[in-house]
């Protein structure tokens, strides 16, 4: 009886559990107690994605879709769901909160406990932004993922954490109040032209009579609410102050995840619902794009900093992202490059998020980020050096890794449309090696300099399950892509091919017993 | 079987670098071998196999990677190149691994070796049996990454993981020009299969213009990544530096195998090449000035190591002009002949080296003869075969070279004048080399007081591989005997028919290939091969006079002091590398620090907090009422309570 | 009936207590004061609510009377909790010390 409960309110289900779970951790009476109820929830929220992971069927448009009334004399509803474009974020989201409960464990700050409810609570956010297919839900939970944010960096964080999240929560509510403002217009629009309110984004989706230029300023806002979050250059510049004041787990979730959102937000909401302005716009974002690509690889290059060097090699990879969103070629986005900016994004969530958190290790043992304080760890450190190659792999995109695979695709759908960016994107390609072999060569290799690091302790248990994991899936991604991309494929091509038109059907929910793959 | 091949090696690494317990170095060793030594006899069966039924054969594994229109399966193909390249990597990597296990002995980390040698095996194998151009550019920049490992295996020195570094940036300046031509391929064709693509350029006779410019620079970006690997001008730089490596790495990746890989890609896609003449030119020329720039570096260097590296790139010089002048075939046997006998060299340069306490300086080294009887003696087989003596193999595999690009109908007397050049230069730095090393008065270092023992021979499992491949640095040369010299004894070219097949011409651009098969008049190809073993016997001669009994000194010291500008030139190897640093590397770290802590810092996020401090400024203005005092804020709630009530009593 | 109080004189109470509890949180500076005045404004307003309802002969003002009492009550303990919490702080109650607003 209560499988079949569960899975008809799987979506909801796995939003809310970790909002759940975050209030039993509250109270818990002690802390060894708590970290266990967090991390059974995490996990619990994770096998719940699995389930949905496994009797998602390809090509069945919106699947596992619940919807409420919510307020509903204005027509707005709670109303989720499960797509191809969102299936793999939400696996990676549930999967590395997981993780970051376990890299939390002992996390020697005060109020651990109240970390660890936060984290939990800003899991709840992701989920539902991802899977809500109501513009005022998402919105909601868009704002929501700031709040346990806000304190994350503001309350465990570095020297100038209150500088830096401010800036963060300042510089990201800019963006997400003019969102808001276009998408009360949207709502007015829809109003004008099918004579209802509605703010469910399928219904959003069939507005056609919007005029020129209201799609333009619509489009503006939106997008720049989601390029603030990428962050795209030039509204970058809240990331590196971030990252480098928020506690390890804090910038894991940020790279991981929380910058995701804008690349999703652009494809869930900006290119459908804008089509049109999106084709005149596309240029200018894709150089946007390779302008943070090098740009980025730039900077990273000569930083002190190995967090801020992380972080500044994420400007460089989202733009990867970008550039591939916005490959338009004959009236269609180029499949092959959607594919690998879908791609990318998890790629990056696993690689930088590993290396952000290697990165932590190093900060844990000797508390300075510094290069020139490291050198030669490779000694000291083996099973430490080798995980941080294999995330500099993956971030460089050697074939083999995930990395490769969403940039190659990228490139190569960016390619069939334009050229020139594509070629000049992969000078990023060419810059991501250097300033990624400089890091490592300056962590790992060379002589040991300082007297500290010769028996610096190695990877340990705890920290191996966190990375070990990571690792395997850097590498897993890049030897069977089409595991991962046969399940969101027909969803990305859809989108390619009809974004000027885009519809999004609900579908039945797929039966419990049936295996995915019969149809 | 063939999936044996791959999996013995992938199979030896992950034992080696994660599974087995790291104490024993005889294990690695162990594993190691036996690992590349399955793998060798499973690609002698794939092989026979193959040449029983002599047509490709394919094998598909999975569908790798699918994306839009784009389709990569996992999928491999064994033909003449691949089969013949499975037997090279397999059969002269065992001999390597063999020989590591001694050369490594003293190493604490021999797991570390051997894992990321055997990873390179299977990386290699990836590389040239894949079919298509996803699965060799996954084997590609495999061979990169553990070309950069090993470069930087002694990581603890800071030279070494720098130049392991500049190998993998280097590399990846040429990756990029592979990648765009794998996209240029997938726009053009839709395809990235070579079994497709070469069906497509036969389809291609129908189209009006037998050289479309799209397959020019298909075929130059696929050249570029060349470059890159195969170490040709501008891009050679990381080779020389590669030899910060331990000598069996720079023996069997930078010498016999990776080092290579560009020549196999051109051959694998020589339908493009033939059907792009331009890019042809090119290829030629930079294949010859490469040759000739690398040798006369050579000439003067003083590290053992370095000497064979400049040689390495030369050699490669050469297979690259085989390609770009269509003799596809000549530069594939030249790849073998070199494979063996530089393999060889580097051995037993490492044997040297081994001997002498990692000495690598050959202005310290000297009667080594006496010391190292059968190092010397393969040493000699190994240079009497680079330098092309007749009756070595690279006598034959070099001469065919030279001979056709004297043929190549544009500028070909040029082309072939460039590598003429070339062979003298390596004929005299490979004696010196070897007068320097073996012959003349032993060198004793007044400062070295820890050498107590005497320089002594290597054990049998050191020598026994370098014997084998003396053997095959003379055998192998007869697989490839021109055709002229051949049908004296009622023969002909066994490797270029072998290889028939899988080099040739499409259709629509055989008219510029003509001469490839038109009759010569064998007077003239005699001519050329009798000028040529002169004119290396002549700088033999040369550097035999120079250096035997006067290392230094005599004549060379005595042209060094004349030509000092010359001399210095040479020595600091043309200051390529330092150009590039001047040039390339620090303006862009200048750009990089500009960027970063101008642009970015002040202007940029300056940007961002001026609207902040706008916002605060103009907030301190508004908010003056804003006291902070409880009773101030009560007396006006109050005040404007009671200033309601009155405003709507009256 | 005759003999109850007249509404006027609750009123004039009411408005007594309630401006000598407004004047108590103007001009007192120690914060216990500040909280005693404010429940005697609250009281003011109880007391009118009383004696409304008893002037209406309807309820209402009686309910509404304990639940100011019970939201009195908590208040109270909030407040002082919060004087505490501030004495702690910063080492006295006066009210002149708390201007951490100031714009």
């Amino acid at each position: 009886m209560l499988l079949p409960w569960i899975h008809s309110h799987i979506a909801s289900l796995t939003i809310f559990t970790p909002v759940l779970v975050a209030l039993l951790v509250l109270l818990c009476p002690s802390l060894a107690i708590a970290k266990w109820v967090a991390l059974l929830g995490a996990c619990g929220c994770f096998l719940e994605s699995v389930h949905i992971w496994h009797y998602f069927v390809p090509g069945h448009g919106l699947q596992f879709t619940e919807s409420y009334p919510w307020m509903p004399e204005w027509g707005i509803q709670y109303f989720v769901g499960v797509d191809g474009i969102s299936l793999l974020l939400i696996m990676l989201s549930t999967f590395l909160t997981c993780l970051l409960v376990v890299g939390a464990w002992n996390f020697e700050a005060r109020g651990q406990k109240t970390f660890l409810a936060l984290l939990l609570f800003l899991e709840s956010g992701m989920l539902g932004a991802l899977m809500a297919f109501d513009l005022v839900f998402f919105y909601v939970c868009w704002e929501i993922m700031l709040i346990p944010m806000y304190f994350i960096i503001g309350v465990w964080g570095g020297k100038n954490r209150v500088y830096a999240t401010t800036k963060f929560v300042l510089y990201t509510v800019f963006g997400s109040l003019l969102m808001l403002v276009a998408a009360i217009c949207l709502y007015l629009l829809h109003k004008k032209e099918f004579g209802v309110y509605s703010t469910n984004l399928l219904d959003l989706y069939r507005l056609s009579g919007l005029p020129a230029s209201a799609q333009f300023w619509l489009f503006c806002a939106f997008a720049l609410a989601f390029a603030i979050k990428v962050p795209l250059w030039p509204f970058h510049t809240w990331l590196p102050h971030a990252h480098t004041e928020a506690p390890t787990t804090g910038s894991v979730i940020l790279a991981g995840v929380l910058l995701k959102m804008g690349t999703y937000g652009l494809l869930r909401f900006a290119i459908p619902l804008f089509p049109a302005v999106f084709i005149d716009f596309a240029p200018l974002l894709s150089t946007l794009g390779v302008i943070g690509i090098i740009y980025g690889a730039l900077v990273a290059w000569q930083q002190p900093d190995a967090k801020k060097m992380v972080a500044y090699s994420s400007v460089s990879h989202l733009g990867f992202v970008v550039v591939g969103s916005c490959a338009v070629l004959h009236s269609m986005i180029s499949p092959e490059a959607l594919t690998g900016a879908v791609y990318q994004m998890i790629n990056h969530g696993v690689s930088t998020g590993m290396l952000f958190f290697l990165v932590g290790v190093l900060y844990d043992r000797r508390h300075t980020r510094m290069l020139e304080d490291f050198g030669g760890l490779a000694q000291p450190m083996p099973w430490f050096a080798v995980l941080l190659i294999i995330a500099t792999l993956g971030s460089v995109g050697l074939p083999g890794t995930g990395g490769f695979v969403g940039e190659f695709l990228i490139l190569l759908g960016t390619f069939q449309s334009s050229p020139t960016i594509a070629i000049l994107a992969s000078l990023g390609v060419l810059l991501g090696a250097v300033y990624m072999l400089t890091l490592c060569r300056k962590v790992l290799f060379g002589p040991i300099t300082h007297k500290e690091n010769t028996s610096l302790p190695d990877v340990t248990g705890r920290e191996a399950l966190v990375l070990v994991p990571l690792a395997l899936l850097v590498v897993g991604m890049g030897v069977f892509p089409n595991f991962f991309l046969d399940q969101v494929r027909p969803s990305i091509d859809h989108l390619a091919k009809t974004y000027s038109e885009y519809r999004l059907e609900r579908t039945e929910l797929p039966p419990l017993c049936c295996k995915r793959g019969d149809e | 079987m063939i999936w044996m091949v791959l999996a013995f090696p992938l199979l030896g690494a992950l034992l080696n670098g994660f599974l087995l317990p790291r104490r024993s170095k005889f294990l690695s060793h162990g594993v190691a071998v036996a690992a590349v030594g399955s793998a060798f006899l499973c690609a002698c069966s794939v092989f026979l196999d193959f040449f029983a039924a002599r047509r490709p054969q394919l094998h598909f594994g999975f569908e790798w990677l699918r994306a839009g229109k784009f389709v990569a399966p996992f999928e491999l193909a064994v033909d003449q190149l691949s089969g013949l390249m499975i037997l090279i990597i397999t059969g002269i990597g065992t001999l390597i691994h063999i020989y590591a296990g001694g050369y490594m002995k003293e190493e604490e980390t021999t797991y570390r070796f051997f894992a990321y040698l055997n990873l390179f095996i299977f990386m290699m194998l990836l590389l040239v049996l894949g079919n298509n151009l996803l699965v060799m550019f996954v084997g590609w920049e495999g061979v990169g990454l553990c070309s950069y490992l090993l470069i930087g295996y002694w990581f603890q020195e800071e030279a070494n993981a720098k130049a392991g570094m500049k190998a993998f940036l280097v590399n990846r300046i040429g990756d990029i020009g592979f990648l765009i031509g794998i996209f240029l391929t997938f726009r053009h064709f839709g395809t990235v299969s070579f079994t497709e693509l070469s069906s497509w350029i036969n389809l291609m006779t129908t189209l009006p213009d037998p050289y479309p410019k799209a397959i020019f620079w298909i075929t130059l970006s696929f050249f570029i990544g060349a470059c890159g690997k195969s170490a040709q001008l501008p891009l050679y730089v990381w080779l020389p530096d590669a030899m910060a490596g331990p000598t069996p790495v720079s023996a069997l990746i930078h010498a016999a195998t990776m080092v290579t890989a560009g020549i196999f890609m051109m051959t694998r896609m020589s339908f493009f090449y033939y059907a792009a003449p331009d890019t042809m030119l090119i290829v030629a020329f930079v294949g010859a000035f490469t040759a000739l720039f690398a040798a006369t570096i050579a000439l003067v260097q003083t590290d053992i190591k370095k000497v064979l590296a400049y040689s390495t790139v030369s050699q490669l010089g050469y297979m690259v002009l085989a390609c770009g002048v269509g003799a596809f075939d000549a530069g594939v046997f030249h790849l073998l002949t070199h494979a063996c006998f530089k393999a060889l060299l580097f051995l037993g340069a490492g044997s040297v080296i081994f001997a002498m306490h990692h000495e690598q300086d050959m202005r310290r080294m000297g009667g080594l003869r006496k010391h190292l009887p059968i190092t010397h003696a393969v040493m000699l087989i190994g240079v009497l075969a680079i330098i092309g003596v007749p009756g070595f193999s690279g006598f034959f595999s070099k001469d065919e070279i030279l001979w056709k690009a004297f043929i190549f109908p544009t500028y070909g007397p040029i082309l072939w004048g460039v590598g003429f050049l070339a062979a003298g230069c390596t004929a005299f730095y490979m004696v010196r080399l070897l007068c320097l090393t073996f012959y003349g008065p032993s060198y004793q270092d007044p400062h070295a007081h820890h050498h107590h023992h005497e320089p002594h021979e290597t054990p049998w499992y050191m020598w026994a591989p370098l014997v084998i491949l003396a053997f095959l640095s003379v055998a192998v040369g007869y697989l490839g005997v021109p055709d002229f010299l051949a049908h004296l004894v009622g023969g002909r070219n066994l490797f270029a028919s072998y290889l028939e097949g899988l080099v040739y011409i499409p259709t629509s651009a055989r008219s510029a290939w003509t001469h490839l098969h038109a009759e010569h008049a064998h007077s003239l190809e005699w001519g050329l091969m009798l000028t040529s073993v002169a004119w290396v016997t002549l700088a033999a001669g040369t550097a035999v006079f120079c250096y035997v009994n006067r290392p230094v000194r005599g004549i060379a010291g005595f042209l060094g002091a004349h030509f000092p500008r010359v001399h210095q030139l040479l020595l600091d190897k043309y200051r390529v590398d330092e150009c590039y640093q001047q040039k390339i590397v620090t303006p862009l770290a200048e750009i990089s620090t500009f960027l970063w802590q101008l642009f970015d810092v002040r202007i940029l996020n300056g940007c961002v907090n001026w609207v902040g401090y706008l916002l605060m400024g103009t907030s301190g203005i508004a908010s003056f009422r804003m006291t902070g005092s409880l009773h101030r804020y009560g007396f006006w709630v109050l005040a404007g309570t009671v200033g309601i009530l009155v405003f709507s009593c009256f | 009936m005759s003999s109850i109080i007249p509404i006027e004189h609750s009123l004039i109470l009411a408005f007594l207590l309630f401006f000598i509890g407004a004047a108590g949180v103007l001009i007192r500076r120690n914060l216990i004061t500040v909280l005693m005045s404010i429940e005697l404004m609250l009281n003011s307003a109880n007391l009118l609510f009383v004696a409304a309802s008893r002037q209406v002969g309807n309820v209402d003002g009686q309910v509404m009377m304990s639940f100011v009492v019970v939201i009195a009550a908590c208040e109270a303990a909030i407040g002082l909790a919060m004087v505490i919490a501030i004495f702690r702080r910063y080492g006295n109650i006066k009210t002149e010390f708390l201007r951490a607003l100031r714009g």
